[in-house]
Protein backbone atom coordinates (compact mmCIF):
# COMPACT_ATOMS: atom_id res chain seq x y z
CA UNK A 1 0.00 0.00 0.00
CA UNK A 2 1.54 3.27 -1.26
CA UNK A 3 1.41 6.18 1.26
CA UNK A 4 -1.58 4.51 3.31
CA UNK A 5 -2.26 8.15 5.54
CA UNK A 6 -2.83 9.82 1.79
CA UNK A 7 -5.29 6.88 0.38
CA UNK A 8 -8.61 8.38 0.29
CA UNK A 9 -11.37 7.10 2.61
CA UNK A 10 -13.21 5.10 0.19
CA UNK A 11 -10.09 3.55 -0.85
CA UNK A 12 -8.86 2.59 2.88
CA UNK A 13 -12.28 1.03 3.35
CA UNK A 14 -11.43 -1.38 0.40
CA UNK A 15 -8.43 -2.44 2.04
CA UNK A 16 -10.51 -2.83 5.37
CA UNK A 17 -13.26 -4.81 3.53
CA UNK A 18 -10.46 -6.69 1.83
CA UNK A 19 -9.65 -8.18 5.63
CA UNK A 20 -6.98 -4.94 6.32
CA UNK A 21 -7.71 -4.30 9.87
CA UNK A 22 -4.97 -1.15 9.83
CA UNK A 23 -7.02 0.45 7.10
CA UNK A 24 -9.97 1.02 9.71
CA UNK A 25 -6.83 2.49 12.38
CA UNK A 26 -5.91 4.59 9.93
CA UNK A 27 -9.85 5.86 9.38
CA UNK A 28 -9.94 5.80 13.21
CA UNK A 29 -6.62 8.15 13.15
CA UNK A 30 -8.21 10.15 10.51
CA UNK A 31 -11.66 10.65 11.50
CA UNK A 32 -11.41 10.82 15.27
CA UNK A 33 -11.02 14.22 16.21
CA UNK A 34 -13.33 16.02 14.24
CA UNK A 35 -16.30 13.47 14.56
CA UNK A 36 -15.46 14.17 18.77
CA UNK A 37 -15.47 17.96 17.99
CA UNK A 38 -19.15 17.51 16.07
CA UNK A 39 -20.26 15.66 18.94
CA UNK A 40 -19.22 17.70 21.48
CA UNK A 41 -20.90 20.92 19.65
CA UNK A 42 -24.14 18.98 18.84
CA UNK A 43 -24.13 17.47 22.67
CA UNK A 44 -22.47 20.08 24.77
CA UNK A 45 -21.10 17.44 26.94
CA UNK A 46 -17.76 15.89 26.55
CA UNK A 47 -18.76 12.77 28.40
CA UNK A 48 -21.79 12.00 26.08
CA UNK A 49 -19.66 13.38 23.12
CA UNK A 50 -17.06 10.95 23.85
CA UNK A 51 -19.40 8.05 24.24
CA UNK A 52 -21.09 8.94 20.98
CA UNK A 53 -18.11 9.22 19.02
CA UNK A 54 -17.14 6.02 20.34
CA UNK A 55 -20.52 3.93 19.81
CA UNK A 56 -20.40 5.79 16.22
CA UNK A 57 -16.93 3.83 15.11
CA UNK A 58 -18.48 0.55 16.70
CA UNK A 59 -20.93 0.77 14.49
CA UNK A 60 -18.91 1.75 11.49
CA UNK A 61 -16.89 -0.40 12.28
CA UNK A 62 -20.09 -3.31 11.72
CA UNK A 63 -21.63 -1.84 8.85
CA UNK A 64 -18.49 -0.63 6.77
CA UNK A 65 -17.68 -4.43 5.70
CA UNK A 66 -21.25 -4.19 3.32
CA UNK A 67 -21.05 -0.48 2.86
CA UNK A 68 -21.28 0.33 -0.77
CA UNK A 69 -18.08 2.52 -1.99
CA UNK A 70 -19.37 3.94 -5.36
CA UNK A 71 -20.73 7.03 -2.42
CA UNK A 72 -18.77 9.81 -0.61
CA UNK A 73 -17.69 8.08 2.71
CA UNK A 74 -17.64 11.41 4.58
CA UNK A 75 -21.24 12.09 4.93
CA UNK A 76 -22.23 8.17 5.42
CA UNK A 77 -19.53 8.46 8.87
CA UNK A 78 -20.92 11.93 10.02
CA UNK A 79 -24.82 10.57 9.57
CA UNK A 80 -24.24 7.69 11.55
CA UNK A 81 -22.44 10.06 14.38
CA UNK A 82 -25.17 12.25 14.47
CA UNK A 83 -27.83 9.52 14.64
CA UNK A 84 -25.90 8.14 17.92
CA UNK A 85 -26.18 12.03 18.62
CA UNK A 86 -30.13 12.07 18.63
CA UNK A 87 -30.19 9.22 20.56
CA UNK A 88 -28.54 11.38 22.88
CA UNK A 89 -30.36 14.09 23.13
CA UNK A 90 -33.84 11.89 22.82
CA UNK A 91 -32.42 10.37 25.78
CA UNK A 92 -31.77 13.53 27.98
CA UNK A 93 -35.37 14.61 26.86
CA UNK A 94 -38.32 13.27 25.25
CA UNK A 95 -37.69 15.13 21.23
CA UNK A 96 -40.85 14.93 19.68
CA UNK A 97 -40.35 14.78 15.80
CA UNK A 98 -41.35 18.86 15.46
CA UNK A 99 -38.10 19.13 17.65
CA UNK A 100 -35.97 17.79 14.43
CA UNK A 101 -37.83 20.23 12.27
CA UNK A 102 -36.75 23.74 12.15
CA UNK A 103 -40.77 24.49 12.24
CA UNK A 104 -40.57 27.00 9.23
CA UNK A 105 -40.83 26.04 5.69
CA UNK A 106 -37.16 25.90 4.45
CA UNK A 107 -37.49 27.30 1.23
CA UNK A 108 -38.58 30.49 2.54
CA UNK A 109 -36.24 33.39 4.27
CA UNK A 110 -37.77 34.13 6.88
CA UNK A 111 -37.27 37.76 8.73
CA UNK A 112 -34.77 36.92 11.03
CA UNK A 113 -32.34 35.25 8.30
CA UNK A 114 -32.10 38.76 6.58
CA UNK A 115 -31.17 40.22 9.81
CA UNK A 116 -27.51 41.40 8.42
CA UNK A 117 -26.51 43.95 10.58
CA UNK A 118 -22.77 43.40 11.53
CA UNK A 119 -21.29 42.38 14.53
CA UNK A 120 -19.37 44.66 16.84
CA UNK A 121 -15.79 44.54 15.45
CA UNK A 122 -14.14 44.42 19.20
CA UNK A 123 -15.73 40.86 18.98
CA UNK A 124 -12.80 38.96 17.00
CA UNK A 125 -10.85 40.66 19.82
CA UNK A 126 -12.02 39.32 23.04
CA UNK A 127 -10.73 37.06 25.40
CA UNK A 128 -13.59 34.88 25.71
CA UNK A 129 -14.36 34.31 22.31
CA UNK A 130 -14.20 31.02 22.65
CA UNK A 131 -16.82 30.59 25.56
CA UNK A 132 -18.75 33.15 23.36
CA UNK A 133 -18.85 31.19 20.28
CA UNK A 134 -19.79 27.72 22.45
CA UNK A 135 -22.70 29.57 23.79
CA UNK A 136 -23.76 30.93 21.04
CA UNK A 137 -23.78 26.99 19.31
CA UNK A 138 -25.57 25.49 22.12
CA UNK A 139 -28.01 28.19 22.51
CA UNK A 140 -29.27 27.23 18.92
CA UNK A 141 -32.25 24.70 18.69
CA UNK A 142 -31.27 21.03 16.99
CA UNK A 143 -31.93 21.02 13.88
CA UNK A 144 -29.78 24.68 13.43
CA UNK A 145 -27.38 23.47 15.49
CA UNK A 146 -26.37 20.57 13.76
CA UNK A 147 -26.15 22.80 10.21
CA UNK A 148 -24.01 25.11 11.93
CA UNK A 149 -21.76 22.46 13.74
CA UNK A 150 -21.44 20.57 10.51
CA UNK A 151 -20.06 23.67 8.71
CA UNK A 152 -18.24 25.22 11.26
CA UNK A 153 -16.68 22.25 12.29
CA UNK A 154 -16.77 19.43 10.20
CA UNK A 155 -16.05 21.73 7.56
CA UNK A 156 -18.55 19.46 5.33
CA UNK A 157 -19.91 21.27 1.93
CA UNK A 158 -23.24 21.97 1.74
CA UNK A 159 -24.11 18.73 -0.67
CA UNK A 160 -22.54 16.83 2.01
CA UNK A 161 -24.59 18.37 4.69
CA UNK A 162 -27.59 17.78 2.85
CA UNK A 163 -26.02 13.93 2.68
CA UNK A 164 -25.73 13.15 6.26
CA UNK A 165 -29.45 15.29 7.25
CA UNK A 166 -31.20 13.75 4.49
CA UNK A 167 -32.38 16.94 3.16
CA UNK A 168 -32.24 18.89 0.15
CA UNK A 169 -29.29 21.01 -0.17
CA UNK A 170 -31.33 23.84 -0.84
CA UNK A 171 -32.94 23.55 2.46
CA UNK A 172 -29.65 23.02 4.16
CA UNK A 173 -28.61 26.53 2.53
CA UNK A 174 -31.76 28.22 3.96
CA UNK A 175 -31.57 26.47 7.49
CA UNK A 176 -27.83 27.97 7.49
CA UNK A 177 -28.64 31.37 6.92
CA UNK A 178 -31.43 31.44 9.62
CA UNK A 179 -28.88 29.70 11.75
CA UNK A 180 -26.41 32.53 11.38
CA UNK A 181 -28.97 35.15 11.78
CA UNK A 182 -29.72 33.53 14.99
CA UNK A 183 -25.85 33.03 16.06
CA UNK A 184 -25.33 36.89 14.98
CA UNK A 185 -28.52 37.81 17.81
CA UNK A 186 -26.94 35.82 20.42
CA UNK A 187 -23.72 37.10 19.91
CA UNK A 188 -24.65 40.02 20.15
CA UNK A 189 -26.73 39.64 23.60
CA UNK A 190 -23.98 37.87 24.74
CA UNK A 191 -21.85 40.26 24.14
CA UNK A 192 -23.59 43.23 25.54
CA UNK A 193 -23.96 40.66 28.86
CA UNK A 194 -20.64 40.48 29.66
CA UNK A 195 -19.58 44.41 28.62
CA UNK A 196 -22.16 46.58 31.41
CA UNK A 197 -19.92 43.87 34.49
CA UNK A 198 -17.56 47.18 34.53
CA UNK A 199 -19.99 49.95 33.75
CA UNK A 200 -23.23 48.58 35.45
CA UNK A 201 -24.39 47.55 38.59
CA UNK A 202 -26.09 44.44 39.36
CA UNK A 203 -29.47 45.32 38.59
CA UNK A 204 -28.63 46.44 35.04
CA UNK A 205 -26.57 43.07 34.29
CA UNK A 206 -29.80 41.40 35.61
CA UNK A 207 -32.04 42.75 33.12
CA UNK A 208 -29.39 42.03 30.21
CA UNK A 209 -29.59 38.52 31.40
CA UNK A 210 -32.89 37.90 31.57
CA UNK A 211 -33.56 39.82 28.42
CA UNK A 212 -31.37 36.78 26.75
CA UNK A 213 -32.89 34.23 28.61
CA UNK A 214 -36.54 34.96 26.44
CA UNK A 215 -34.44 35.76 23.69
CA UNK A 216 -32.31 32.15 24.03
CA UNK A 217 -36.35 30.56 24.49
CA UNK A 218 -37.50 32.13 21.70
CA UNK A 219 -35.34 31.08 19.81
CA UNK A 220 -35.82 27.59 20.68
CA UNK A 221 -39.37 28.33 20.94
CA UNK A 222 -39.16 28.78 16.65
CA UNK A 223 -37.70 25.56 16.10
CA UNK A 224 -40.66 23.55 16.97
CA UNK B 1 -36.74 29.47 -2.44
CA UNK B 2 -36.35 31.02 -5.38
CA UNK B 3 -33.56 29.92 -7.97
CA UNK B 4 -32.39 33.84 -7.59
CA UNK B 5 -32.13 32.68 -3.43
CA UNK B 6 -30.34 29.53 -4.12
CA UNK B 7 -27.96 31.42 -6.56
CA UNK B 8 -27.45 34.41 -4.24
CA UNK B 9 -26.75 32.05 -0.74
CA UNK B 10 -24.08 29.52 -3.35
CA UNK B 11 -22.09 32.86 -3.86
CA UNK B 12 -22.21 34.61 -0.84
CA UNK B 13 -18.63 35.34 0.31
CA UNK B 14 -17.99 34.63 4.28
CA UNK B 15 -19.13 37.46 6.12
CA UNK B 16 -18.58 38.40 9.83
CA UNK B 17 -20.17 35.45 11.51
CA UNK B 18 -18.02 33.12 9.24
CA UNK B 19 -14.94 34.65 9.71
CA UNK B 20 -15.95 34.59 13.70
CA UNK B 21 -16.74 31.13 13.26
CA UNK B 22 -13.12 30.30 11.64
CA UNK B 23 -11.65 31.44 14.65
CA UNK B 24 -13.78 28.73 16.75
CA UNK B 25 -10.92 26.16 17.97
CA UNK B 26 -11.38 22.50 17.89
CA UNK B 27 -12.03 20.91 20.96
CA UNK B 28 -9.62 18.04 21.83
CA UNK B 29 -10.40 14.77 22.78
CA UNK B 30 -9.89 12.88 25.63
CA UNK B 31 -6.27 11.37 25.31
CA UNK B 32 -7.19 8.07 25.07
CA UNK B 33 -9.86 8.15 23.07
CA UNK B 34 -8.58 6.41 19.65
CA UNK B 35 -7.26 3.78 22.06
CA UNK B 36 -10.41 3.28 23.09
CA UNK B 37 -12.21 3.21 19.87
CA UNK B 38 -9.90 0.48 19.03
CA UNK B 39 -9.87 -1.50 21.81
CA UNK B 40 -13.53 -1.94 21.20
CA UNK B 41 -13.34 -2.50 18.03
CA UNK B 42 -9.86 -4.80 17.47
CA UNK B 43 -12.03 -7.12 20.34
CA UNK B 44 -14.88 -7.55 18.48
CA UNK B 45 -12.22 -8.93 15.49
CA UNK B 46 -10.99 -11.38 18.22
CA UNK B 47 -14.32 -12.42 19.29
CA UNK B 48 -14.83 -12.91 15.39
CA UNK B 49 -11.45 -14.83 14.95
CA UNK B 50 -12.16 -16.80 18.13
CA UNK B 51 -14.94 -17.97 17.13
CA UNK B 52 -14.08 -19.19 13.81
CA UNK B 53 -10.86 -21.20 15.63
CA UNK B 54 -13.40 -22.82 17.62
CA UNK B 55 -15.45 -23.71 15.31
CA UNK B 56 -12.24 -24.98 13.22
CA UNK B 57 -11.37 -27.17 16.31
CA UNK B 58 -14.80 -28.67 17.26
CA UNK B 59 -14.96 -29.63 13.35
CA UNK B 60 -11.59 -31.35 13.53
CA UNK B 61 -12.66 -33.60 16.38
CA UNK B 62 -16.37 -34.30 14.86
CA UNK B 63 -13.78 -35.11 11.94
CA UNK B 64 -11.08 -37.24 14.17
CA UNK B 65 -13.99 -38.98 16.08
CA UNK B 66 -15.91 -40.20 12.72
CA UNK B 67 -12.65 -41.50 11.40
CA UNK B 68 -12.06 -43.41 14.69
CA UNK B 69 -15.86 -44.83 15.06
CA UNK B 70 -15.74 -45.75 11.03
CA UNK B 71 -11.92 -47.14 11.42
CA UNK B 72 -13.20 -49.57 14.50
CA UNK B 73 -16.48 -50.56 12.38
CA UNK B 74 -14.38 -51.10 9.36
CA UNK B 75 -11.65 -53.05 11.23
CA UNK B 76 -14.75 -55.61 12.94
Amino acid sequence: MAAPTLATDESLASLFQGGDERAFELLVDRYYRPLYHFAYRLLGHAQDAEDATQDAFVQIYRALPAAHLDVPLRPWIYRILRNRCLDVLKRRRPVSFADLCSGEPDDVIGPAAVDGSPLPDEMAERADLQRLLTEAIAALAPPYREVVALRYTGDLQFGEIADVLGLPENTVKTRFQRAKAMLRHTLRDLAARAAPRSACGAPARRRLALGSERRRSWNYERAR
Amino acid sequence: MSERDDRRLAAEPPDDVDRLFARLEPIAPPAALASRILARTSGRARVRWGLWVRLAVGAGLVAALLAAVSGYLTGQ
